[in-house]
């Protein structure tokens, strides 16, 4: 390497490397895509990146981070080098998750009716029945199709052998796909000659795949349906992906006080009077969708929408209660799952994880917190986190005893070895620690868009990757074969 | 389109306007009251707080400056410049996907900006730049509302906002100038009166092109009244609600079968045909008066027939219509 390229301080690390081998020669994925970034300057790269970074700005590209009292909202970091996944790495993956999103499908159609993988004992039932997810009122609801969860965003990590693992399985409301739709659409306008070496697939049929999938669940309907999006409304984190979805499928952004219910039918009021709705896409929380069966202190909600979704006027996507099944507790049951219902090994596996109302991974998880991550099941975005290796005592003290108070509400797992992807870092090219949401559809048939958001910890070290806790993302490129 | 849009829209527009005519009534005064004998002064105030709303008996200590001021700056006085800016941009903010990126932001940018001019410009005698600020900022938002954005459903309700409020505030004017409680004016300032009233609706220069700068009442009023053309004139103000309605209708079975086409219809053919010496010979509060009764109604029916109505109607408008 030239000396003055911006790789002369890249360090290949104890963790898989998502461009180079050990002995620090590109993969063959990646070998184009390095000849091209040896050959710029880090000027050239920061100018890029600049153009990047306003295109995110001025569309107003925006979260808000909960608890920031000052910065309501912020761009989200955006890395300029794309994570590139060869053909066949993206082939495992994508036949791993059409097999997770149909047995936990078919977990949730069981759980909430006849409860076979809890009378043969494979899932504890307590385990399920105390989770803060299980919706009791959901139990024998027809659900479409048994579609309980049509969109999922299955959180991958690359464990240092190359292998890719299942974090979590995000089955409630998951967000992050209109980034990695914009990131494409922007590292296409920054960057147009890294894609004349490559044979990239497409990620931009997403919000087609995604009507499509909407209007499965409305097969049985004799006409078209109305399909809306129901969102929180503009203070939600995610709100501009809300409104880019609604958009990008031409279909209506509703609140909750946007929808009235009638004789359990679902209404939304609009100048020329109440128009009915078949299927609600939604992307605000089981608590917060009617405050009659659940939380009562909220306005988000549409009254009487459970009672009409129960009488099947209305579909929801997703089903209530979901949640249940990636409870970090109950994950842990994920390849059981798999078995039980297909008969089939994982393809994607599991973390190895720790259920600490066991007796006996208590004690060794107690022993050992300063080595091992520790997570509140019920919680997501990073947030209720203890990560052993940068915790301070006090941390890890105060975990000791929320586990000793509560073993339920947590899990352990060994901390990660993720692996490490090139990401510019101003005047260098450095590793950074990456996991990857594919967001899996599953309608008449399942949908996978080839990638996902690539999610980025941009503090040297860090593990994670939560936007929420100052994670960035990447364009993620998966080749053809 | 979703009723909660139209309301949000509605309400951005006509907060903006009202913005901008509470700016242009006070800095039109402010001016005047430089070269003004005192209590001369104290009486065109006294008007033009009333004209704008507010009960000068209510706050007896308080002097019609302070009154000016709180009315300009103070965003918890209801219908300060600046709450009326604010509340325009929230109700922009809760419908920013369905406005153009170059509204949402010229709107914020307005709001944004005043909050950091300099409070004290109305004491001073020097508030000129951030009236000035309100009105062309308003007139760029209204520029801009009709140059990027599809003349739709959601655009009428725009206009509607825009008119009902402009309708109601240039009446309020004249009843101010012409109504009972109007204090005599002292001949020698009467012309400025009646130019200060044109000003206060942009309406000076627009006059002195019709009517040359001899400012007579009876042409003053004719001209705010009844001009078919000048924007802030009550005739065109009616003709805009009127269009925007029978367009709305068009998708709007209820606002059809209403009242409000009426009401805007009667309106408009009032303003039409009445000529300016029936309505000064007869009782012109009580012409003022119908006019303003009539924008409220049409006000109230767009809300009944669009926004606030009663599930079980629109269920019976449906079944009728299938």
């Amino acid at each position: 390497m030239p000396s003055q390229s911006l790789f002369s301080s890249y360090a290949v690390g104890e963790f898989y490397d998502e461009m180079f081998e050990q002995d620090r020669t590109p993969r063959e994925a990646y070998a184009s895509l390095h000849r091209r970034l040896e050959s710029l300057s880090a000027r050239e790269l920061t100018k890029r990146q600049q153009a990047a970074d306003e295109s995110f700005l001025h569309r107003g590209i925006t979260f808000t981070v909960y608890g920031d009292e000052k910065g309501t909202e912020k761009i989200f970091p955006y890395d300029i080098i794309p994570r590139v996944l060869s053909a066949s790495e993206w082939e495992t993956i994508e036949r791993g998750l059409e097999q997770r999103i149909d047995a936990l499908n078919q977990f949730l159609a069981d759980v909430y009716g006849p409860g076979r993988i809890l009378n043969d004992g494979v899932v504890p039932r307590r385990l399920v029945l105390s989770s803060r997810h299980y919706r009791r009122e959901m139990r024998g609801v027809r659900v479409p199709q048994d579609r309980y969860v049509s969109v999922a965003g299955i959180d991958l990590v690359r464990l240092p052998d190359g292998q890719f693992a299942v974090l979590e399985d995000n089955l409630r409301v998951p967000s992050g796909v209109s980034y990695m739709l914009t990131n494409r659409h922007v590292m296409r306008n920054v960057f147009p000659k890294l894609f004349e070496h490559y044979q990239i697939r497409s990620v931009d049929h997403y919000p087609k795949a995604l009507l499509a999938t909407l209007e499965d669940l409305a097969a049985d309907l004799s006409h078209d349906p109305t399909i809306a999006l129901l969102t929180p409304g503009v203070y939600n984190s995610a709100y501009y992906e809300h409104t880019f979805l609604a958009r990008q499928m031409g279909i209506e952004l509703v609140e909750g006080r946007d929808l009235v219910v009638h004789d359990n039918v679902v209404y939304m009021r609009t100048t020329a009077g109440l128009r009915r709705v078949d299927v609600i896409y939604r992307r605000v929380d089981d608590d917060f969708l009617d405050p009659i069966p659940f939380r009562s202190d909220t306005a988000l909600g549409v009254p009487g929408l459970f009672n009409a979704y129960r009488s099947g006027s209305v579909i929801l996507a997703n089903a209530i209660g979901t949640g249940v099944a990636d409870d970090k507790a109950l994950y842990a049951y994920v390849p059981d799952i798999i078995r039980y219902y297909l008969g089939q090994e994982p393809i994607l596996q599991n973390i190895q994880t720790y259920i600490l109302e066991r007796d006996e991974d208590r004690a060794y998880v107690l022993d050992h917190l300063g080595e091992m991550v520790v997570k509140a099941v019920d919680e997501s975005g990073g947030y209720g986190m203890l990560i052993g290796p940068h915790a301070s005592p006090e941390l890890i003290e105060s975990f000791r005893q929320r586990i000793e108070a509560d073993p339920r509400q947590y899990i352990a797992q060994p901390t990660l070895a993720l692996s490490a992807a090139p990401c510019f870092l101003g005047n260098r090219i450095a590793p950074r620690h990456v996991d990857l949401r594919p967001y899996v559809l599953y309608g008449s048939q399942v949908r996978i868009v080839p990638g996902g958001l690539t999610r980025v910890a941009l503090t040297e070290g860090s593990l994670v990757v939560n936007s929420s806790q100052g994670g960035g993302s990447k364009d993620t490129w998966v080749l053809d074969a | 389109m979703l009723s909660r849009v139209a309301d949000s829209l509605y309400w951005m527009s006509r907060y903006l306007e009202r913005a901008e005519h509470t700016a242009r009534v006070l800095n039109v005064n402010l001016h005047g009251l430089l070269d003004q004998k005192a209590h001369l002064g104290e009486q065109r105030w006294a008007r033009a707080l009333h004209s704008l709303h507010v009960d000068l008996a209510s706050e007896p200590s308080m002097v019609p400056l302070e009154y000016a001021h709180a009315l300009t700056y103070d965003p918890e006085m209801n219908g300060s410049v600046v709450r009326c800016v604010a509340t325009a941009r929230k109700n922009a903010r809760e419908v920013r996907e369905e406005i153009s990126t170059e509204m949402w932001e010229q709107i914020n940018r307005l709001a944004l900006h005043i909050r950091t001019i300099d409070r004290d410009g109305v004491r001073q005698g020097h508030a000129h730049a951030f009236f000035q600020e309100v009105k062309e900022g308003s007139h760029l938002f209204q520029g801009i509302t009709d140059a990027t954005i599809s003349h739709d459903d959601g655009w009428h309700f725009i206009q509607l906002g825009r008119f009902i409020e402009r309708v109601q505030a240039t009446v309020s004017l004249l009843n101010a100038h012409l109504g009972a409680d109007a204090p005599e004016a002292d001949p020698d300032e009467r012309h400025t009166e009646w130019v200060d009233l044109l000003k206060s609706c942009t309406a000076f220069e627009a006059y002195c092109r019709s009517y040359s700068v001899h400012v007579e009442p009876d042409r003053v009023v004719e001209f705010l009244l009844l001009d078919p053309y000048f924007p802030h004139s009550v005739r065109f103000g009616v003709r805009a609600i009127r269009t925007s309605l029978e367009a709305l209708a068009e998708t709007t079975p209820q606002l059809k079968q209403g009242d409000a086409l009426r009401a805007v219809g009667r309106l408009s053919s009032m303003l039409r045909f009445d000529a300016i010496e029936e309505i000064l010979g007869g009782d012109v509060v009580e012409y003022l008066t119908a006019i303003r009764t009539g924008c409220s109604m049409v006000h109230r029916e767009l809300f009944d027939a669009c926004v606030s109505y009663p599930i079980e109607s629109a269920l019976t408008v449906q079944t009728a219509s299938q």
